[in-house]
């Protein structure tokens, strides 16, 4: 694990801890990859109605030729048995110093032009996705719909 | 100090629940909630991005780190932005606040009772686990006793006492000794 991960895992210090292995080691598994549930944070309709059944949108396949995602990538995601594009506005996953981090992998949902299906963000959006590096979408109209900026 | 807000300059409020590292990295995660979504921040304090850092409530908590409050209820780390800071003097001594947290059901994201943690209520923490957890948890809470060699000074029988009270007992001890042996003489003989 990195510096950066190490204290995610399961052993936050505190002042008394002692050295016995029965606290488990594993790094938390907050990876966004396929399978992994995401939360709607826009008001869009398809959205709103798969997370009021409580059936979360999954991915399906993470664009850009890597197997994991993080904020800024784009994903294609099963939601109410359809395929749609989607763009990672949050994640569980800490990015580093000065770059937010949620508690939960947040999504904002868009149609085969990348452009959004819903006309606000309701979560705040990290101020660094404003850079707009992501070479295989261009989101600056996503970022127009965010309400707050963190 | 952030390039990409209109203003240059991007402005987050949080409650402090960890400080990490030393030196020029030394950093602190600040965390709160914004429009119902709870966000951390992880900040470099020496790092020249940082145009100020004001403080608008100085205190402490029980704990070293408030990690647990990812498992608690959103209202424990809800500061509002326009927070008008309290005034501190820097004679007194921080004021700590003995809050105790009360835990989300689990799961949870780390196995909190296995860390010692005094901020977070004991007694509501173990009613959400099993008995067998509660052991380990209230074994770990004591494992460092180990190393406590006050406590096992204190605790320890002086080698004189310890003597005196062993000789009034030492021929019945002697006897013991030699009819547990006889015992297991007299267990192999028949085979």
């Amino acid at each position: 694990l990195g510096a950066a991960l190490r204290i995610q895992a399961a052993v936050p210090a505190t002042g008394c801890c002692v050295c016995r292995n029965w606290i488990s080691t594993t790094p938390r598994l907050d990876y966004i990859q396929r399978r992994t549930r995401l939360r709607v944070v826009d008001n869009s309709e398809l959205g709103r109605r798969a997370m009021e059944a409580g059936k979360p949108p999954r991915v399906m396949h993470v664009y850009g030729k890597k197997l994991k995602a993080a904020t800024g990538d784009m994903v294609m995601v099963a939601i109410l048995g359809q395929k749609r594009r989607g763009f990672i506005v949050g994640a569980r996953r800490p990015e580093g110093p000065l770059r937010p981090q949620f508690d939960s992998n947040n999504l904002v949902l868009l149609n085969d032009e990348g452009q959004p299906l819903g006309n606000r963000i309701l979560a705040p959006v990290p101020s660094f996705l404003r850079a707009n590096r992501n070479p295989k979408l261009d989101y600056t109209k996503l970022l127009a719909i965010a309400t707050k900026f963190v | 100090m952030d390039k990409h807000a209109p203003n240059k300059v991007n402005r987050f409020v949080g409650l402090c629940i960890l400080r990490r590292h030393t030196g020029l990295f030394t950093t602190f995660t600040l965390r709160n909630m914004v429009d119902q979504v709870c966000v951390q921040i992880e900040y470099e304090l020496y790092s020249p991005s940082i145009v100020s850092i004001q403080l608008l409530k100085l205190e402490r908590r029980l704990d070293d780190n408030l990690l647990y409050l990812m498992d608690a209820p959103h209202s424990h780390c809800t500061i509002p932005f326009d927070m008008v800071p309290e005034p501190y003097s820097r004679n007194d001594p921080v004021p700590v606040n003995r809050e105790r947290v009360r835990l989300n059901p689990p799961p949870w994201m780390c196995k909190w009772h296995l860390h010692g943690y005094q901020g977070i209520d004991l007694e509501h923490l173990y009613s959400y686990l099993s008995d067998k957890d509660v052991a380990k948890a209230i074994e770990f809470s004591k494992a460092y006793k180990r190393y406590d060699l006050l406590d096992q000074y204190l605790n320890r029988v002086p080698v004189p006492d310890a003597d005196y009270a062993f000789k009034d007992i030492f021929i019945q001890h002697q006897e013991l000794l030699q009819h547990q042996q006889q015992q297991q003489q007299s267990s192999k003989n028949p085979k």
